[in-house]
């Protein structure tokens, strides 16, 4: 360590970028729970689709007093919008459980897990659900709401994961324009305004969960098709720029999938060999 | 019914021992405190799909995710015109305090030196030993102090072209 005038100068600006505030484990755990549910992307969700999962009795009252959308795609797009301004809040009641059996946690979920029969025996965990609250700080600040859960993670041996839950459900004020907002926060990032225009269009004719994905995160994203449908495909690189993990995002009537594999054929085939 | 927990473990226990310093490290280059404890969280989540990666690996994509954080930050007020729709309410104290003018002074300065050397300012002002910068940044700890000195250098010479005296 020097001790040169210099030294304790460059020491004492430096000093000044000390972080004022104590790191939240407790909030980090939370964070980090339902990101390993579905990709790292998930808590990045758009404006409009973020989670939230009220508690019982606020469920109810939130259903007669707001508006409410079923999410039922799933939708990558390459946007960042972490400079919005926006407050987030995340609650879950707790739940994140190892299961014994898919019986186990059909009980704990609510329904019935669709698994790939890949002939290993996946480690099954149960959590959720979410609720996550997005407060816009605008001049009359208003609140989007999602319920997203409970979710069923499977971990199989060959580094397989599939991630299922209910479709998503977006609650927000009645007298919120949706395709507005949705255009609105699209052109505050910088997407051209046609487009911000079909992205909101598409939205309010088809309600997806939005996920985002920094244009600066090495990604590609492809469509391809399962014998379920059309299906996303997202491949994410390592810091060398080789192929890392590859993600397959889509819905059936009912559900939202994503299966995350180290090896894009394995993650093909568990995703068409879903029920 | 696999009832292997040992990574899941590993994950753990990396988590209790590294998660504060991680987040103070991305926080003191970014300042938010959420924004920081989000990243710190991303760099766990990468670090375990490689479980092989020694601790230091933690702090090196620390370090990286944060600058690149900030220079999103950065170009995104290129575009603050656009978020009249959703202009937020006046800053509190809190939030001008965290906002200072040397703050953001140091920081533009280290955003603007060689990542290395960033990198390595940034680490070694939160404290951490020469080993465990050497480590952090895949360089011979022998060399770690002569690097030091000039990346303190390179920080001294930046800040004072751009704003002047040695106040």
């Amino acid at each position: 360590m020097e001790h040169n005038p210099e030294s304790h100068w460059v020491e004492a600006k430096l000093a000044a970028l000390e972080p004022t505030w104590q790191p939240n484990l407790a909030r980090a755990r939370t964070l980090a729970q339902p990101r390993k549910q579905f990709s790292s992307w998930i808590l990045a969700a758009t404006a409009a689709s973020l989670l939230l999962v009220a508690l019982p009795q606020t469920r109810a009252l939130a259903q007669s007093l707001w508006q409410r959308l079923t999410l039922n795609r799933i939708e990558a797009l390459r946007v960042d919008l972490s400079a919005l301004p926006v407050d987030s809040s995340i609650k879950t009641n707790g739940l994140a459980r190892k299961v014994a059996s898919i019986e186990e946690a059909t009980t704990a979920a609510g329904y019935t897990p669709h698994l790939p029969k890949l002939g290993s025996i996946p480690e099954i965990l149960v959590n959720g659900p979410i609720s996550l609250t997005q407060t816009f700080r605008t001049a009359t600040p208003f609140a989007v709401r999602t319920e997203f859960g409970p979710s069923v993670l499977a971990n199989y041996p060959e580094e397989l994961q599939v991630a299922q839950s209910q479709t998503p459900q977006l609650f927000f004020p009645p007298d919120l324009d949706i395709e507005q907002l949705i255009e609105k926060t699209f052109r505050s990032i910088g997407v051209p305004a046609a487009e911000a225009s079909r992205l909101a269009r598409n939205f309010k004719s088809q309600p997806a969960l939005l996920l985002q994905i920094p244009p600066e995160e090495d990604a590609q994203l492809t469509e391809i098709t399962l014998r379920h449908g059309p299906a996303m495909l997202v491949e994410e690189r390592n810091d060398q720029g080789k192929p890392e993990r590859f993600t397959i995002l889509f819905h059936t009537a009912d559900r939202l999938y994503s299966i995350s594999a180290a090896d894009k054929t394995l993650a093909i085939r568990a995703a068409n060999l879903i029920d | 019914m696999s009832t292997a927990t040992s990574p899941t473990q590993d994950l753990e226990d990396l988590f209790e021992a590294h998660f504060g310093r991680i987040t103070r490290v991305i926080g003191r280059v970014i300042h938010n405190q959420a924004r920081a404890e989000e990243l710190a969280v991303g760099v766990f989540l990468k670090w375990q799909r490689n479980q092989q990666l020694p601790p230091g690996w933690l702090y090196r994509v620390a370090v990286r995710e944060a600058f690149d954080e900030l220079r999103r930050i950065q170009r995104r007020q290129r575009f603050e015109p656009l978020f009249a729709a959703f202009r937020p309410s006046p800053p509190t104290p809190a939030q001008l305090h965290e906002s200072t003018v040397e703050q953001n002074q140091v920081r533009k300065v280290l955003a603007s030196l060689d990542r290395r050397q960033s990198a390595l300012l940034v680490l070694w002002s939160e404290g951490l030993s020469y080993n465990e910068l050497a480590s952090a940044l895949e360089i011979a700890p022998n060399y770690i102090g002569s690097l030091l000195s000039r990346s303190k250098e390179s920080f001294r010479k930046e800040y004072l072209k751009r704003y002047g005296t040695q106040s």
